[in-house]
């Protein structure tokens, strides 16, 4: 399954030859057998190479360029399916005066921008601030100020701490 | 002198008889599964929310032993799974050595993303919840540094975070975190190739990455050994009540995926997977340049050797590219998991890993 194997012809030998290489592992495998083995333990080994023989040729299949072009096919008619699916929504939505999950995305990706501005501007001026006032505001590293400002949000952010013993009774059982 | 001739038969027999008997009952136990499956507990070690931002839970693991060192431990998971893996079970818990070991332990859980939060990058990540989250608990804990420990995703999360914040950074630790995605070992990073998957189109459409698709991409990692090989070694070991428990619980974990948030999921393919920008030092965290070298702290890299998510080499590039002195890899024999949960890891890595934080955190 190697690259440049663009015919059917080539791609059915390389699969062939695939195949052909695990069924000779798996025989291989299977003739490992001693006269003591309890046929149990013997079927178990003979399915342990077995699978791994399987194994390696299912690993070797999914590094193939046949492999990864389908998997790009297969995604690319999954998306295609999603966007349809999404379009049809949105216009029964819109149909219906709703609201679609779509309104809602253009509606955080605005919120995301104007969020992406103020923190722009928010730096810029802290950069203009400490520029008017170097001496009440010796220099600090950027990161430590980052964090300080952040450490500042969090701290506004922060709703009320629930304490919750979880495990305690996990542990008694 | 008498010898005896063994009947082969006789052999063969017994073990068939007793292959019987194991197989029924392994029949016997089936009816049992539900049940065992319910009382499944995710988490070992008691713990409590101690802080809440949006929809992300700070969990503190309070002790009953004294805290031995005044450097808070906080351990940051990936966003892909729930990270109870961490804290599976009693015998299977990498928070557990931490708190015997007296290290005041912190654990992040992102929570599961909603739709709204789709557009929350790296930025909103690591400058707001992971920094807003390393003050609140050094605030907690009087201290002004706290070590730091990544696993998979959050172990790339972590690195980035400390040569941002390295102020902030006693210690790092990394349990397999991916750094240099120019390596072809792994196949998700083949997967990833821009030739074959269009992330922009991918995000654009479904808005955050959907659980289904992470699930889905894991199992074919490996698909003879996960959809195959584990169905049947589980019917053969139906009957062994150990082996069902520890089944159960990792498959309950393994299953409790969750989306990751769209923009994130965009930037580690795009920037991390695609154009391996990390280790050119060429990525940004909203307009900040990320230096590897700016990362002063003393490492440590645990990779593990049997890894197929995050191959060996992915990791292990790290060392080479800091700036810290201080810095040890310790190569695990295990996988992606087995490196939390793994016997091995349990009995040799964790302790060893408690001791290596031990002598670099400041003692109360």
């Amino acid at each position: 399954m190697s690259d440049g194997k663009d015919t059917p012809w080539e791609q059915a030998a390389a699969f062939q030859k695939i195949w052909s290489d695990t069924f000779s592992k798996m025989t291989q495998g299977a003739f490992q057998f001693s006269p003591d083995s309890a046929p149990p333990e013997f079927m178990r080994q003979m399915r342990s190479s077995m699978f791994q023989a399987l194994g390696k040729t299912w690993e070797e299949f999914m590094r193939s360029p046949e492999f990864l072009s389908s998997m790009k096919q297969t995604m690319d008619s999954a998306i295609a399916f999603k966007k349809m699916t999404n379009e049809f929504l949105v216009k029964a939505h819109d149909e219906m005066q709703g609201t679609s999950k779509e309104d809602l995305r253009a509606l955080m990706a605005a919120v995301g921008r104007m969020e992406a501005n103020v923190h722009a501007r928010l730096d810029r001026l802290e950069e203009r601030l400490d520029e008017l006032n170097p001496k009440t505001s010796p220099p600090k590293p950027k990161s430590a100020k980052k964090a300080a400002a952040r450490s500042a949000k969090a701290v506004a952010k922060k709703k009320v701490v629930t304490k919750k013993k979880t495990a305690s009774s996990k542990r008694s059982r | 002198m008498e010898t005896t001739i063994e009947n082969p038969w006789l052999k063969w027999q017994a073990a068939f008889a007793e292959e019987g008997m194991t197989q029924m009952k392994r029949w016997s136990r089936l009816p049992l599964i539900a049940e065992k499956a319910r009382k499944v507990t995710k988490g070992a070690t008691p713990s409590e929310v101690v802080h809440r931002v949006d929809h992300i839970k700070l969990l503190h693991y309070p002790s009953n032993k004294p805290v031995k060192h005044k450097t808070p431990l906080l351990v940051v998971f990936a966003l892909v799974n729930r990270p109870y893996i961490l804290d599976l079970k009693e015998g299977r818990s990498v928070i557990r050595h931490f708190v015997d070991a007296g290290f005041d332990t912190y654990l992040i859980d992102w929570g599961s993303p909603t739709l709204a939060d789709r557009y929350l990058g790296l930025d909103d990540y690591i400058n707001r919840y992971m920094d807003g989250l390393v003050d609140f608990v050094c605030e907690r804990a009087g201290s002004s540094k706290a070590s730091i420990l990544g696993y998979c995703m959050g172990g790339t999360m972590s690195t980035i975070y400390t040569a941002l914040h390295r102020e902030r950074v006693a210690n790092l630790m990394l349990m397999a975190a991916g750094i240099d995605f120019s390596t072809r070992e792994g196949l998700l990073n083949l997967w990833a190739d821009p030739n074959y998957f269009d992330v922009d189109e991918f995000v654009d459409t479904f808005g955050n990455c959907p659980a289904e698709f992470l699930q889905s991409s894991f199992l074919m990692l490996k698909p003879v050994g996960n959809l195959i090989e584990k169905p049947l070694n589980f019917m053969e070991n139906v009957h062994n009540d150990k082996f069902v428990e520890d089944f159960l619980t990792m498959e309950t974990w393994l299953n409790d995926n969750i989306s990751v948030p769209g923009e994130i999921f965009r930037e580690f393919v795009k920037s991390l997977y695609q154009k391996n920008q990390l280790v050119k030092d060429e990525f940004h965290v909203r307009n900040q340049r990320v230096r590897l070298k700016d990362v002063t702290c003393p490492l440590l890299n645990i990779v593990a050797k049997g890894d197929d998510l995050v191959p060996c080499s992915q990791s292990l590039a790290l060392n080479d590219l800091v700036g810290s002195n201080d810095r040890k890899t310790m190569l695990v024999p295990a996988g992606h998991i087995g490196l939390a949960v793994g016997g091995k890891a349990q009995r040799e890595t964790w302790p060893a890993v408690c001791e290596w934080l031990a002598e670099r955190s400041s003692s109360k």
